[in-house]
C-alpha cells in the first residue's frame, strides 16, 4: 500500500518534470519514449516499461502541438499507460485503450489553462505601462509551477488508481481479445512510420524509402548504419542538386516591412 | 523599393554607425537571452501566445538598452504584442532584434515590431517542419527501434540526440540572427540553405524509416497453401523479406495522406489483427 503511494507520488513528480520540459527547454523528455521510460524506472521494470514506451512513441510519432493547435495529451497518457502496462503486463495497446479518455480530457483542460493564462497578459499589460520588467518576468515564470501541478497531480492520482486496480482492469476481458491486443503492439509501429513517411515524402523523395527498405531487408544494415547511409545519400543528393540549381530568386518580404 | 525603405535600410546598416557589436555587455546580454530561451513556452496562452515569453527571454537586452522608466514602459508595451512562432525561429528573430537594439541611435521599436510580425509566421512554418516533423521523429525513431530490439539505452539516446541538438541549434540561431541583423530578412542564401537542410533531413528520415519498418513492425502469416503439396505462404513471401510489414506501413502512410484520422487507422489495425488472429491468417 505505502509502496504504491510512494510510486504514484514519484510518478506525479516525474509527470510534472516532463510537463515543465514540454513548456520549457523541450529536450524531448515529454515524448512517450522518455516519459514512459521514466515511469518504468520508478516501477522497477525498466525493460518492460521502456518497451511499452517505445511502442507508444511509434503510435504517436509526429503528434505535436503546432501553432494554436492542442493535441491530446500524449505525455500524461503515456505515463499512466506505462504504469498500467507494467502493473498488468498487458502491453501498450491494451493500456492505451484505458487511458485514451485521459488524453482527451487533458486536451480540453489544456485549452482551458491556455485561456486562463490570458490573465497573465492583462497583468503584464498593467506592469508594462509602469515599466516594471521584473514583474513581467515573474508572471512568465508563474507558468512553470502551474504546468508542473496541472500534469503532476492528475498523474499521481491516476497513477495510484492505475497501480491499485490494474489486476481488475482486464479481468473480464476475454483472452482472445487480450492476446490480439498484445499482438497488435507489434504491428503498431506501422502507424507511426506511416505518419512519418506521409509527412516527409513527396513525388521526388519517396524513392529513398525503398533504398532504406532494400538495405535493411536484403543487406541487413542495422539502424545506425541506416542513419549513416541516409546522411551519405542526402549529402550526395544535395551536391548533385546544388550543381543543377542555384538560389531561386524569391519575392522577399522587405517591402511589407516598411 | 520605396525611398522610405532605403532610408531605413541605410539607417540600420551597421556600416553607417560602425558601432561596437561584440562588447562584453552585449555578449553577456545575449548569453542571458539564450538561457532564458530555454523557458520559452511556460506562459503560452491564447490571448497573445508567446508575448510574455518574448519579453522574458529578451529582457537582458531590454535592460541593457532602456534605463529610464518611461522608455522601458514604451519598449515593454511594444514588445508585449502577439507573438507566436517556433522557439528556434524565436531565437533567430531575437538575434535580429538584438542587433538593431545594439546598433545605436534611432528608435528600433517600430522596426523591431515589424520584423517580428514579418518573420514569425514564415520562419515558424520552416522550423516546425524541420524540427518537429523531421528531426524530432528521426531521433525518436532511432531510440524507439533500439528499445524494441532489446536495449533500454535507446530512450536515453533519443533524448540526448534531440535535446542536445535543439539547445545547440537555439544558440546558433541566436548568434546567426545577431550577426546578420536586418540583412537576414532579405537573405536568399539562408532560405536556400534551410530548404536544402529540410530536404536532406527528410531523405535521412526516409532512408531510416524505410529500413526500420522490417526491424520494428512484426507481421507474418502462418497460412499454408496446399494444392499438390503444402507450401508455407510466409516462406514464399520471404523472397521479399519484410514485405508484409512494408505493405501495411505503406497503407498507413497512404491513409494518413488521405487525411484519415490516426485513431481510425489504429482502430482499423486492431480490428484487422483481431480477425486475423481469429481466422488464423496472422
Amino acid at each position: 500500500m505505502t509502496a504504491i503511494v510512494g510510486e504514484s507520488v514519484s510518478i506525479g513528480i516525474w509527470a510534472g518534470i516532463c510537463a515543465v520540459d514540454l513548456y520549457g527547454p523541450q529536450l524531448s523528455l515529454w515524448r512517450p519514449i522518455a516519459a514512459g521510460t521514466g515511469v518504468a524506472v520508478i516501477l522497477h521494470h525498466p525493460m518492460e516499461g521502456a518497451m511499452i514506451a517505445a511502442y507508444l512513441e511509434f503510435l504517436w510519432l509526429c503528434f505535436i502541438d503546432v501553432g494554436a493547435y492542442i493535441s491530446p495529451d500524449i505525455t500524461l497518457a503515456t505515463i499512466i499507460a506505462t504504469a498500467i502496462g507494467v502493473a498488468s503486463h498487458q502491453g501498450a495497446i491494451a493500456s492505451v485503450i484505458v487511458v485514451t479518455p485521459v488524453a482527451l480530457l487533458m486536451q480540453r483542460f489544456d485549452r482551458t489553462i491556455r485561456n486562463a493564462m490570458g490573465l497573465l497578459v492583462t497583468k503584464a499589460d498593467r506592469a508594462a505601462t509602469e515599466g516594471k520588467l521584473s514583474t513581467i518576468e515573474r508572471l512568465h515564470l508563474l507558468g512553470i509551477p502551474v504546468h508542473f501541478l496541472v500534469r503532476g497531480m492528475p498523474a499521481a492520482i491516476l497513477g495510484y488508481l492505475g497501480l491499485k486496480y490494474s489486476p481488475y482492469l482486464f479481468a473480464y476481458v476475454p483472452n482472445i481479445v487480450l492476446s490480439s491486443l498484445q499482438f497488435a503492439d507489434k504491428v503498431i509501429p506501422a502507424v507511426g512510420l506511416g505518419m512519418f513517411i506521409a509527412t516527409n515524402s513527396n513525388d521526388e523523395l519517396w524513392i529513398f524509402l525503398l533504398v532504406g527498405y532494400f538495405f535493411a531487408s536484403f543487406l541487413h544494415v542495422p539502424d545506425v548504419g541506416l542513419l549513416l547511409l541516409g546522411l551519405i545519400i542526402a549529402i550526395l543528393y544535395d551536391r548533385v542538386n546544388r550543381g543543377l540549381g542555384s538560389p531561386q530568386p524569391e519575392q522577399h518580404n522587405s517591402e511589407e516591412l516598411v | 523599393m520605396t525611398s522610405e525603405q532605403s532610408e531605413l535600410d541605410g539607417k540600420w546598416s551597421d556600416d553607417t554607425y560602425g558601432c561596437p557589436l561584440d562588447t562584453g555587455d552585449v555578449r553577456r546580454a545575449l548569453r542571458g537571452t539564450f538561457w532564458r530561451l530555454l523557458l520559452f513556452q511556460s506562459s503560452l496562452n491564447f490571448e497573445r501566445m508567446q508575448a510574455l515569453a518574448y519579453v522574458f527571454a529578451y529582457s537582458p537586452l531590454l535592460r541593457r538598452r532602456y534605463k529610464r522608466g518611461e522608455q522601458m514602459a514604451r519598449a515593454l508595451t511594444v514588445h508585449l504584442e502577439t507573438f507566436n512562432t517556433n522557439p528556434l525561429a524565436a531565437a533567430l528573430i531575437m538575434g535580429v532584434n538584438a542587433r538593431m537594439d545594439v546598433s545605436q541611435g534611432g528608435d528600433p521599436l517600430v522596426l523591431s515590431s515589424k520584423i517580428k510580425a514579418t518573420l514569425m509566421s514564415p520562419l515558424a512554418g520552416v522550423a516546425d517542419r524541420l524540427i518537429w516533423f523531421t528531426w524530432l521523429p528521426i531521433c525518436m525513431l532511432i531510440g524507439a527501434s533500439i528499445v524494441i530490439q532489446g536495449s533500454f539505452l535507446g530512450s536515453i539516446l533519443a533524448v540526448a540526440m534531440f535535446g542536445i541538438s535543439f539547445v545547440v541549434l537555439k544558440y546558433f540561431a541566436l548568434r546567426l540572427g545577431y550577426s546578420k541583423g536586418l540583412a537576414f530578412v532579405t537573405d536568399e542564401e539562408f532560405r536556400w540553405s534551410v530548404r536544402r537542410a529540410g530536404k536532406m533531413a527528410s531523405i535521412i528520415g526516409l532512408v531510416l524509416s524505410g529500413g526500420l519498418i522490417t526491424e520494428t513492425v512484426n507481421l507474418s502469416t502462418p497460412l499454408h497453401a496446399s494444392i499438390e503439396h503444402t507450401v508455407s505462404v510466409q516462406h514464399f513471401l520471404d523472397r521479399f523479406p519484410g514485405i508484409l510489414p512494408f505493405t501495411i506501413t505503406l497503407c498507413c502512410a497512404y491513409l494518413t495522406r488521405r487525411q484519415i484520422k490516426r485513431s481510425a487507422i489504429i482502430t482499423g489495425l486492431v480490428v484487422i489483427v483481431f480477425f486475423g488472429k481469429w481466422l488464423r491468417i496472422l
